[in-house]
């Protein structure tokens, strides 16, 4: 009776077995290599950079001359930054400074609960961002993301490949123009300045940057003070930073969310530890630097890279 | 532990397994196994509060068998009080104590008196209304000679701690559950199929019909003062899908779990919004408690066998108690109230069984919708009060129902949201005579077309699946 049972049991599970290969595929994505990096490094990495999209376009980790390990994941915000800090912080013997993104929407964002991410936290960093004990189909990318996912796949037969990255998770090679659209904007407008500047209000206003509200400052604002404290602890260097935007995104900040930060990193830059470096202006006119209005392309990300990481330097001598 | 967690599909099986390679003749040991893998699967929650159940279950195993042993009538009663005293006790403690101190507060400060006393920092140990009864139930039973005291403190143990049904029911009697544990289980293959039927059954209405609604119950009630009547009618109304999803799906998940170990839990649910009338939804909804409150307290306070004015009295505190058993809040005794005003007219013109039998007919007379509507109504405007943070709210949300009913619905519900209550409805009302949603009334035959409904629900609960709520009835 009982083999019966298991056997029929196991019969019905069959095609879920047969969705083991397609899990194990879009498993191998930028969050791995982030994950695997950082497990395999733990006693040798001196930098972390934390952050959004924004640093995560813009610094490519082969060209720091610390061995660095990019926790910057697309639609990060503080509290997911904050989670990963406090996961990873104390595990990195030789960790000398953290990074984290402070650019001019940081400070007003909160992923929460319903992040649509919250799955990929899970599973390769078994942060659980849930508020409750995550469901079963969350610890699978497949089932977390069913609809995402089979669309990946089916994108990946159609155009061979999705993206090229490197081992520290940063995309290394130009993405698909014909998939990623919003961050591959300026490259299928060919740069061209004027057809961007038309479609610059479109894209902006479709970004949530502009439009977020003020409420979540003070809880981010709490959460850098408890980094600070922690980092202040153990004498490790925290670096804010801003990383360049493309001089339409720059034109449309708001003075009075630009004031918040200034006064809030005031009180933070009292602290000898803590450091501002902000980029945002730098490379603003460039735009064969950029993928779209807030993010560096390849090419720009290396320039910067390199710019950053000696800025970096100097600040520990 | 939570049913609808990674850590429960890796411990049901392996736990499965282990109890069936122990031969059933050894069921002792199969016994030890559930008592072991009951207090894991509890403390995994938080472990300390396991001293809670191995404390309930010393005593009342000690108490019963003392009973048995007592003659002495008075002794026999200061027994059964020590019982009632300690579980009651660590029950109201627990969950009542702050509410009783929060209370008292306000009392004094409506008469003109400020008192400053520190609350209490408790968390509320999961699922201890549902193991108090139960172990209540043991003890009062011995008590009346109802059962033998139990001779197994190993069985014992496992039957107060059964992990199926420990956090949220059914709140089995000792009666039914107990003597289960100490004879064979062999075991069943039909049985096991349709557990595992049912739990899949379970899963569903929790994980699509329950969180989906939750969304948007979450939003409307939270914000309930930027919605419109019409919006919060929708709320009141998905509340009463997301509760039913909710709990009737854990007790689905918990009696089909139980039967692959070989036990017959009492059935919780039975289709109670195809109920016609209010007496007839509390025959359907929550039956092991409202069986528990009729057999310990209603009885025992004379029922309805005495003069018409005891038993409104009797009827009345029923649903309070009901009511307040639910949480420490004003709240659920106004909605124990609610249900037990619209319960009287039907006791005192002697109509409240007069709908016993179920309906028969698979196309329902208009007679039958009417009054299965107007009950479910009254059930959704009832469940208000049971989801408002405070009673202010609660008759805030139903006087605006009643006054800006007009006013357009303004949220946005998903597209499939009504056409899948419709169809989960129409599927409740085809198998309202079954045990659970898949115990085939139609496709029985074919096994090719269960296997691609099952398929098709497990993508229902992967596509559609909201699954970030937690059980509602854990916090009771």
């Amino acid at each position: 009776m009982m083999r019966i049972f298991l056997f029929r049991f196991l019969l019905f599970l069959l095609p879920f077995f047969l969705l083991i290969p397609v899990e194990l595929h879009v498993r191998e994505n930028t969050f791995k290599a982030k994950s695997e990096l950082i497990e395999e490094g733990k006693n040798e990495i001196e930098l972390l950079l934390l952050g959004s999209s924004q640093l995560a376009h813009s610094v490519n980790p082969e060209f720091i001359r610390l061995k660095t390990a990019s926790l910057a994941i697309d639609g990060s915000a503080l509290d997911i930054d904050y989670l990963l800090f406090q996961k990873y912080f104390s595990q990195l013997k030789e960790i000398k400074a953290v990074v984290i993104e402070l650019s001019y929407h940081s400070m007003f964002e909160i992923r929460g609960e319903a992040w649509a991410k919250n799955h990929l936290l899970l599973n390769y960093f078994q942060i659980n961002n849930y508020g409750t004990t995550p469901s079963v189909n969350q610890h699978f990318l497949i089932s977390a993301q069913p609809q995402f996912y089979l669309r990946k796949l089916l994108q990946e037969l159609k155009y061979k490949g999705v993206s090229h990255y490197n081992k520290y998770g940063f995309i290394d090679k130009p993405l698909d123009t014909a998939i990623h659209l919003p961050i591959t904007r300026f490259r299928r407008l060919s740069y061209d300045e004027e057809r961007i500047q038309w479609t610059s209000q479109d894209y902006l206003s479709k970004i949530s940057h502009f439009s977020l509200s003020t409420e979540p400052f003070e809880v981010n604002a709490q959460r850098l003070r408890a980094i600070r404290d922690t980092c202040e602890k153990y004498q490790v260097q925290l670096i804010f930073v801003s990383p360049p935007k493309h001089q339409f995104y720059n034109q449309k900040m708001e003075e009075k969310k630009l004031e918040m930060r200034e006064e809030f990193l005031h009180e933070m830059l009292s602290n000898k530890i803590v450091h501002f470096l902000n980029y945002e202006t730098d490379f603003e006119k460039k735009t064969r630097l950029f993928d779209n209005e807030n993010h560096m392309n390849i090419k720009g990300a290396e320039i910067f890279t390199k710019k950053i990481s000696a800025h970096i330097d100097s600040l520990r001598r | 532990m939570i049913f609808n967690s990674i850590e429960f599909f890796i411990f049901l099986p392996l736990v499965f397994v282990i109890y069936w390679l122990i031969p059933s003749s050894q069921y002792r040991k199969q016994n030890v196994v559930i008592l072991l893998a009951s207090y894991v699967f509890y403390g995994w929650w938080d472990w300390r509060f396991l001293s809670l159940i191995a404390l309930s279950s010393v005593l009342d195993y000690g108490i019963g068998k003392a009973l048995a042993k007592q003659q002495d009538k008075r002794q026999r009663k200061y027994l059964l009080t020590l019982s009632c005293l300690v579980n009651i006790g660590l029950l109201a403690y627990f969950k009542y104590y702050n509410f009783f101190l929060d209370s008292f507060i306000d009392a004094f400060r409506f008469f003109g008196t400020q008192i400053e006393v520190d609350r209490l920092k408790v968390i509320l140990p999961v699922g201890i209304s549902f193991y108090t009864f139960q172990t209540l139930s043991y003890t009062i039973d011995v008590y009346k000679r109802k059962i033998e005291p139990s001779k197994d403190a190993v069985s014992f143990f496992a039957f107060v701690s059964f992990f199926p049904q420990l956090v949220a029911g059914p709140i089995e009697r000792a009666s039914n559950l107990l003597p289960q544990f100490n004879v064979k289980r062999k075991f069943d293959l039909s049985a096991s199929v349709d557990g595992m039927r049912q739990i899949l059954w379970g899963f569903f209405k929790k994980i699509v019909i329950a969180d989906n609604c939750a969304v948007l119950v979450n939003d409307i009630f939270a914000h309930h003062q930027d919605y419109s009547g019409s919006t919060l009618a929708i709320g009141a109304i998905l509340f009463a899908f997301q509760i039913y999803g909710d709990f009737s799906g854990y007790s689905d998940i918990a009696i089909g779990t139980a039967r692959l170990f070989g036990f017959q839990l009492m059935k919780n649910f039975a289709f109670p919004y195809f109920s016609r009338d209010i007496a007839e939804f509390w025959r359907r909804w929550h039956i092991s408690l409202s069986t528990w409150f009729r057999d310990y307290v209603y009885i025992p306070l004379g029922g309805s066998r005495l003069d018409k004015s005891k038993t409104v009295r009797n009827t009345m505190i029923i649903f309070l108690v009901s009511g307040f058993w639910h949480g420490a809040n004003w709240t659920f005794v106004f909605w124990g109230f609610f249900h037990a005003l619209l319960f009287m007219p039907l006791l005192l013109t002697a109509k409240n069984r007069s709908h016993i039998k179920e309906v028969e007919s698979s196309i329902p007379s208009f007679r039958t919708v009417l009054s299965i509507l107007k009950t479910f109504l009254l059930v959704s405007l009832a469940w208000v009060f049971f989801r408002a943070e405070n009673v202010s709210d609660a008759f805030y949300i139903i006087s605006k129902i009643f006054t800006d009913i007009r006013e357009p619905i303004s949220i946005e519900m998903p597209m499939y949201l009504w056409p899948m209550i419709f169809a989960f409805l129409l599927w409740e009302w085809i198998h309202r005579t079954k045990e659970h949603g898949l115990q085939f009334a139609v496709f029985k035959q074919s096994r090719g077309l269960r296997w691609l409904i099952y398929y098709s629900i497990i993508l229902a609960i992967v596509l559609l699946g909201n699954h970030s709520e937690s059980f509602i009835y854990f916090q009771f």
